[in-house]
């Protein structure tokens, strides 16, 4: 099982952990994507971008949100955030485990790259979910941090991966990410 | 992140003798911490803790490091300093308060309530209300985190509308960015971020804020160059309305001093002294913050609520510097003596790990300080809750003249306010200016085939290329008030001069139809010959182009904002000092005061190797202008076919730091003279021209001259235009064809009149120099008749107005829809 908040040189993917049955807090990472067939901005804008910087061969790029919830919270009340709170039932699907298939995420290999803001950066949307949380009549969380997950399909090499982070998604003095080729 | 100076200085404890240090292991402390501290300030604090015999602590010394910092202190521009220009040198005791504050006190205009003390300028605005404008930078954040950089500038400077007198409601947003090209292919240093990067997430980063507080962001301008590329710059600006009796407050000891808003944490420790630094290749990380909008829209809400209700004395923002900077600003101002006691552990903290000084220091977002009657805390802290706003109360408001900062039992800070407010070390700063070498160069003879390949070259070229793709993405509707929007025209997309804002949401009057237009001039590219030329020319272009859309220049107001190199470098304080003479004259021939202002200097990247690149010195210039009538409101496209084209002003030859020079590749070139007091009259008459409805529609002559200007009338409308160059009022020295089209002389206004209407609107103008210089066409063509009477060029509208819009998207490289291949 890969640790969420420490050190984040490994390369493996960060998996969701929840657990409904202990009784302890538990962390959640909750996924959230727009459905196959609606406009999936963000990663439109970035597959433009990336000839700018001489990477050419992605095919499709998807981008979706993370959250990684830490709380007191079954696996039955994710449910309930994921669908009434963190997605747009309409145009989103989410998920909270990474294995979930579905039309909305890649299935096919790919390369997945999450960009998180560092711990000791505040991070003003995951504080909103931890009131939002509560307001739902839910037990407040522990803690909420955002990130998002950059999907790319086509021909790219782990460099080429690793140029498209440093110079497009994540700046190293707020940000801390993971590399995965699935 | 570990091996950042701030971190291992959190790290250590404080255990620095100052008392018998020399001055090399101050100089070694100063750099360690970043303090931005010179030798003569170091000196200082030594000699007067030596005279009260005993050591600073560590809380003191930062308290009077960021106090004394170019941010709070702005110590340059206050300074005295030696003007030397070839043989004669003049000498400034105060270089501010002798050319811009001047200019604002000789013009005593009875309209201005608060200028250059509290964290806005405060203008009348009729009678029962009151306009704080206040426009500052955010550059060195920007750079290292543009899109937490632009979100704390924005929500920063919310703040400090929100924080004058009793704190005013925004109702506007400005933003003004000087960026290299997006399309930069240079070398750039590994930290530094390539341009459009930094641009999109700039945008970004306000568009954020700004929509998610719900403030409308409807004015503002870019320009490129490449010196930016090491130092992009930022400023950002929001307009607030108040009640008229809201613009004063008064702080009385005993008055509690009350923190709410979000929590304090270890986030940007050093941002103040930050701002002294120039940009190294280690930058301190722990200047970056994330702004957080909707925390600071409960805050905002919360203290108007509060504000109606009368439950504090005064406010301020906590901005760079955090509690000690904006405590100590608050205590300066309680009546008597002045003076406050805190005792820290009272403040929400958001991680408990935090030695006493990190909080005093804290520059955490989104926190106000607040003085309130005893009596009022129960009221004011059940008025929060029911917003979700978190109050603390940290100590009271004293009349000892001391600052008296504790954690529990540990004295932090035990300070005179004399010595940290007045003790301050000034010298007298060595400025130099020299003109820069004038080529002779032959002033261009084109035909006109050459001028079309000009004009379409000038259209597309990224200095006045469509900035609707920025513009797009922020929300400039929010509020409902505003009337002319940032793109105007047929099909919502021409260039607008100036927005203008009917702020029916705050006054709830929808019988009182007077509203207000907002502007920016800046150009640097004339800088570079004249920063005294510059100023003249930002000035007359941000009155001009609030008097296109009619507003009142007669009570228009100006804000400064200078960002520049390091000012140790006597050249460039040199032209900083030429630019503020130039702000005081231009102020003076217009009659119109500043009323705000702000700097940003160091704004330079140091090599490795030691070698400097400062940015152009750059001046913006803000304009916010009443206007009596929003009904009557003008915008900038044509309105129709067979109407009449005036043109204000006339042109000389002079075109340095032109676009036609740029083309022509003219590195120098000579400055159109300038008559401040024709203008200020020429924009006045056409105010009040425009509100008898005798005005179809006004451009300012910006980049690009006359025929850049009648073709973004005519595309934005869909309407032709017809120019005869022989009707051109003319300088002597402006013979040529290519010279009458893109001279940017300033103080032109190019004017649509319905010919019905003309009489009229002659006469309205009556002793100002207008022409008539062409017509309207049904036919969407620009077409300009030469000296010699015969057909010089004509250009279709849509091709040029294609090229205008499609500079920016193509740089930026934004994609089409649909180019996400298998996901249709």
């Amino acid at each position: 099982m890969t640790k969420t908040n420490g050190k984040d040189q490994g390369n493996l993917l960060i998996q969701s952990r929840g657990n409904g049955k202990t009784a302890g807090a538990a962390t959640y990472v909750v996924e959230v994507a727009s459905k196959l067939g609606f406009n999936d901005a963000p990663g439109i804008a970035l597959l433009g971008q990336m000839p700018s910087i001489g990477v050419c061969g992605a095919r499709e790029v998807r981008v979706s949100s993370l959250y990684e919830i830490t709380g007191r919270l079954s696996h039955s009340q994710m449910d309930i955030l994921g669908r009434g709170l963190l997605c747009d039932p309409i145009t989103q699907e989410f998920r909270l485990d990474l294995s979930a298939s579905s039309s909305a995420f890649l299935i096919g290999p790919h390369w997945r790259v999450e960009v998180w803001f560092r711990p000791q950066v505040t991070d003003p949307v995951g504080e909103s979910v931890c009131k939002a949380v509560a307001d739902m009549g839910l037990p407040e969380p522990d803690g909420v941090r955002t990130g998002t997950a950059y999907q790319f399909v086509g021909r790219i090499t782990q460099s080429q991966i690793e140029k498209v982070v440093a110079k497009l998604l994540a700046n190293p003095v707020i940000h801390r990410t993971k590399v995965a080729q699935l | 992140m570990s091996e950042t100076p701030a971190a291992q200085a959190c790290a250590g404890s404080w255990t620095q003798p100052w008392l018998a240090a020399p001055l090399k292991a101050l100089q070694e402390l100063n750099a360690r911490h970043g303090w931005s501290l010179c030798a003569a300030e170091l000196r200082a604090i030594q000699a007067h803790f030596t005279k009260i015999q005993r050591e600073p602590t560590r809380a003191e010394v930062e308290t009077i490091a960021q106090s004394w910092s170019e941010h709070c202190k702005h110590k340059t521009f206050t300074s005295p300093v030696a003007l030397r220009e070839g043989k004669s040198t003049r000498r400034y005791k105060n270089l501010l308060a002798e050319t811009i504050m001047a200019a604002t006190r000789k013009l005593k205009a009875p309209w201005c309530l608060s200028v250059f003390q509290d964290n806005a300028g405060v203008v009348a605005f009729g009678e029962r209300w009151a306009l704080a404008y206040k426009v500052e930078t955010h550059n060195h954040p920007c750079a290292i985190e543009p899109y937490g950089g632009a979100e704390t500038g924005v929500g920063g400077v919310i703040r400090d509308v929100l924080g004058v007198g009793l704190g005013a409601k925004p109702v506007l947003n400005t933003d003004v960015f000087c960026f290299c090209p997006p399309d930069y292919a240079g070398e750039l240093p590994g930290n530094v971020l390539h341009p459009r990067r930094t641009l999109t997430c700039v945008v970004a980063g306000v568009r954020d804020y700004g929509n998610r507080m719900g403030i409308p962001t409807a004015s503002g301008a870019i320009f490129f160059d490449e010196d930016y590329r090491f130092n992009p710059l930022v400023f950002v600006g929001t307009v607030g309305m108040m009640p008229a009796d809201a613009v004063i407050s008064a702080i009385l000891p005993g008055d509690a001093v009350v923190a709410v808003g979000g929590r304090t944490g270890r986030d940007g420790l050093h941002g103040a002294t930050f701002s002294s630094a120039s940009l190294a290749k280690d930058a301190d990380q722990a200047a970056v913050q994330i702004g957080h909008a909707i925390m600071e829209k409960r805050v905002l809400d919360a203290l108007l609520k509060a504000r109606g209700q009368r439950l504090y004395r005064a406010l301020t923002d906590c901005g760079a510097g955090g509690f000690s900077s904006a405590v100590g600003e608050m205590a300066a101002r309680v009546q008597g003596k002045g003076g406050a006691r805190v005792d820290l552990a009272n403040a929400l903290l958001k991680t408990s790990d935090l030695e006493p000084w990190e909080i005093w220091l804290s520059e955490a977002q989104e926190r106000m300080v607040l003085a309130v009657p005893p009596k009022n805390l129960k009221a004011l802290g059940e008025l929060m809750a029911l917003e979700g706003v978190e109050v603390c109360a940290l100590g009271e408001f004293t009349s000892t003249g001391r600052i008296d900062v504790r954690y529990k039992d540990e004295r932090l800070v035990d300070m005179d306010l004399d010595f940290i407010h007045e003790g301050l070390p000034k010298s007298e700063l060595a400025a130099l200016w020299e003109p820069p070498k004038q080529d002779p160069c032959a002033l261009p003879r084109a035909d006109g085939a050459r001028c079309a390949e000009i004009l379409r070259w000038a259209v597309a070229n990224l200095n006045v290329c469509s900035r609707e793709w920025v513009i797009r993405q922020y929300d400039h509707e929010v509020q409902g008030g505003t009337v002319v929007k940032p793109l105007q025209g047929l099909h919502h997309d021409g260039p607008g001069d100036a927005c203008v804002i009917w702020p029916l949401a705050v006054t709830e009057d929808p019988s009182d139809f007077r509203g207000f237009a907002v502007s920016h001039g800046i150009n640097p590219a004339l800088g570079r010959l004249d920063p005294y030329a510059m100023a003249m020319a930002c000035v007359d272009e941000a009155l001009a182009n609030v008097a296109c859309v009619g507003a009142d220049i007669s009570q228009a107001a100006l804000l400064d904002n200078f960002c520049w190199g390091s000012p140790k470098d006597p050249r460039q304080l040199g032209a900083l000092a030429k630019a503020a003479e130039g702000c005081r004259d231009a102020a003076l021939g217009f009659e119109t005061p500043f009323i705000s202002g702000k700097d940003s200097l160091n704004n330079e990247y140091v090599e490795p190797k030691g070698r400097a690149n400062p940015i152009p010195g750059t001046l913006l210039i803000s304009a916010v202008a009443p206007i009596q009538d929003i009904r009557k409101a003008v915008t900038m496209d044509l309105k129709g076919p067979r109407n009449a084209l005036y043109l204000i002003g006339r042109a000389s030859g002079a075109i340095g730091g032109s676009l036609l020079a740029e083309f022509l590749e003219l590195s120098g070139g000579a400055l159109p003279e300038f008559d401040a007091k024709a203008a200020r009259d020429a924009y006045r008459r056409l105010g009040l021209a425009a509100n008898k409805g005798l005005v179809l529609s006004a451009h300012n002559l910006s980049e690009g001259g006359l025929a850049v200007a009648a073709s973004e009338m005519g595309f934005s409308g869909d309407t032709g235009v017809e120019i005869d160059l022989d009707k051109l009022p003319k300088a002597r020295d402006a013979a040529g064809e290519a010279v009458l089209l893109f001279a940017e002389s300033p103080g032109r206004i190019l004017v649509e009149v319905a010919t019905a209407c003309e009489k009229d609107f002659l006469k309205a103008l009556r002793g100002i120099l207008v022409s008539r210089i062409g017509m309207t066409l049904a036919n969407p063509v620009l077409r300009v008749i030469g000296l010699d009477g015969r057909i010089l060029l004509e250009e279709g509208l849509r091709d040029l107005k294609a090229r205008w819009q499609k500079t920016l998207p193509e740089k930026l490289l934004v994609a089409l829809p649909g180019q996400n291949r298998g996901r249709k």
